[in-house]
């Protein structure tokens, strides 16, 4: 491989490699700007802190809902 | 031997899980009519409040494994990481948080506009992708618990064609488009919701959960990590990062003697071979179809983009409003019996008529329209560049590994008869 050929190549290498950390910052600002806290798991079947909590007609949920709201 | 004597232990510890699951499924708890109630079940989620504690360890452990993988080159100490990452981010944190999932969070913070994500959770997105970013895939080699348990599970893998990896491979953009539109459309979190690891990790899931479980790793000890070549979402980001790092682990430490040892020895497709002095085809005739290829590219697009919208139907009965007022109206119209399941009992319980929940469903079904343009576009546009991709012939002098798809496990290492002092190039 030709010398210019791989300086080329890191070049734009280079170029990409700045254009996705300026991607991954502005996301990490774009997800971290917001109040309400998403919870970190689906799975823990602790109602209170799903974030899908609202829209969910299940009957547990309902009560946890019924409890925080009094 | 080895292989019979994992499949044995493995088959011993899965299926009695399995049975279990199966067992609580068919002998729910005997009903006596009595006044009392069944306290509600939860199991106690892993202790979030040293979150700051677990980024410090992942932070640490990514650093040990690129040591590894560059200068230590040691496969052997891969694979006790990989030990303790089975233990302390799967058995021990329950997979959770793992980056895998927070890839739905960070899309939550992005498209839900007052939703934010907290620090840990981004730190688990971001630290696995900057590393990648200037070291290749570490973090598959031996941090991440899915990835780890499957590398302990290969014992004997076999090396499938290239043609069909690029088409299984496919799995895991679909799974990353639809974990976005479940996040942007509130249809939930796809990628936890079916994690087939999680049930091991916490010992007890759905039957149907456990059972895929089983059969992923079953199946990962003949087809090396079957998740993470084949569905891993957060794969595809981690490649993406990787195509493009600084360093990244090479086959020899010094240059290469094309001895061809390492030819068979990567079971992921992950080694590229040298370019052949004479191309079984004319280069002008790749030039054309790439050219073809790329001016076809808004057209595979636009193609992908409207039977992405004309899926809407199947796609929105992911969202669990959709799939409950779809079971409402099939019991109002007799083809299912009335309060058929626990959620349409409650749901009629509610104060929320079912018009309310119809109108609702509609509503949501309207988002799956442009949601489903937007995943058949990102797929159409995924297809066109693997078509460009395929009509390209790297010039390569010596086996390298592929920057994209190669986990950095290290499996290559001791093939390579070339001694000399390790280095970062």
């Amino acid at each position: 491989m030709s010398l210019q050929r791989l300086d080329r190549q890191e070049f734009l290498q280079s170029l990409t490699r700045g254009g996705l950390m300026a991607g991954l910052a502005g996301v990490t600002l774009a997800a971290i700007h917001g109040t309400r806290e998403v919870s970190e798991c689906f799975n823990h079947n602790y109602c209170d802190s799903c974030w899908a909590f609202d829209g969910c007609g299940l009957p547990e949920k309902k009560e946890t809902s019924d409890e925080r709201l009094g | 031997m080895n292989a019979n004597r994992v499949i044995t232990a493995l088959g011993t510890l899965l299926v009695p899980a399995a049975m279990s699951g199966a067992a609580e499924m068919r002998f729910p708890p005997p009903d006596f009519y009595s006044a009392y109630t069944l306290p509600d079940l939860y199991m106690p989620p892993p202790p979030t409040s040293n979150g700051m504690w677990d980024a410090v360890i992942l932070f640490v452990a990514l650093s040990i494994t690129t040591w590894m993988v560059f200068q230590a080159r040691s496969r052997r100490g891969l694979f006790l990481m990989s030990i303790f990452s089975v233990a302390w981010f799967g058995f021990y944190r329950t997979g959770c948080i793992c980056p895998v999932g927070s890839t739905q969070n960070v899309m939550a913070g992005l498209f839900l506009p007052d939703v934010g994500v907290s620090v840990v959770v981004l730190s688990f997105f971001v630290m696995p992708l900057l590393f990648s970013l200037f070291y290749g895939r570490v973090f598959c080699a031996s941090v991440c618990p899915l990835g780890a348990m499957q590398e302990l599970v290969a014992i004997a893998p076999i090396r499938i064609s290239p043609a069909l990896e690029r088409v299984l491979s496919m799995g895991k953009y679909i799974y990353l488009g639809l974990a976005a539109l479940g996040v942007a459309t509130g249809a939930g979190f796809l990628v936890c919701r079916y994690d087939p690891f999680v049930g091991i990790w916490r010992m007890g899931h759905s039957y149907g959960m456990l059972l895929a479980g089983g059969v992923i790793l079953l199946l990962g000890v003949f087809v090396a990590r079957p998740y993470c070549r084949f569905m891993c979402p957060y794969g595809v980001l981690l490649g993406w990062m990787s195509r493009f790092s600084k360093y990244h682990l090479d086959i020899p430490p010094s240059p290469c003697v094309s001895c061809r040892l390492c030819e068979d020895s990567c079971p992921y497709n992950a080694i590229d071979m040298p370019t052949p002095q004479h191309l079984k085809e004319d280069p002008e005739v790749g030039k054309k179809r790439l050219r073809g290829f790329v001016f076809a590219s808004p057209v595979i697009i636009a193609i992908g983009a409207i039977v992405g919208y004309m899926m809407y139907e199947p796609l929105s009965r992911m969202h669990p409003t959709v799939t409950l007022s779809e079971q409402i109206a099939a019991e109002d119209v007799g083809l299912l019996e009335v309060n058929s399941s626990l959620e349409t009992e409650t749901a009629r319980g509610l104060d929320r008529t079912t018009e309310q929940l119809h109108s609702e469903a509609m509503a949501i079904r309207e988002n799956f329209k442009t949601g489903g343009a937007w995943l058949g576009g990102f797929l159409g546009l995924i297809v066109a560049l693997k078509l460009i991709g395929l009509s390209k012939v790297p010039k390569l002098d010596v086996y390298t590994p592929h920057k994209e798809t190669c986990f950095s496990c290290g499996r290559c290492y001791p093939y390579c008869p070339v001694e000399a002092e390790p280095t970062i190039a």
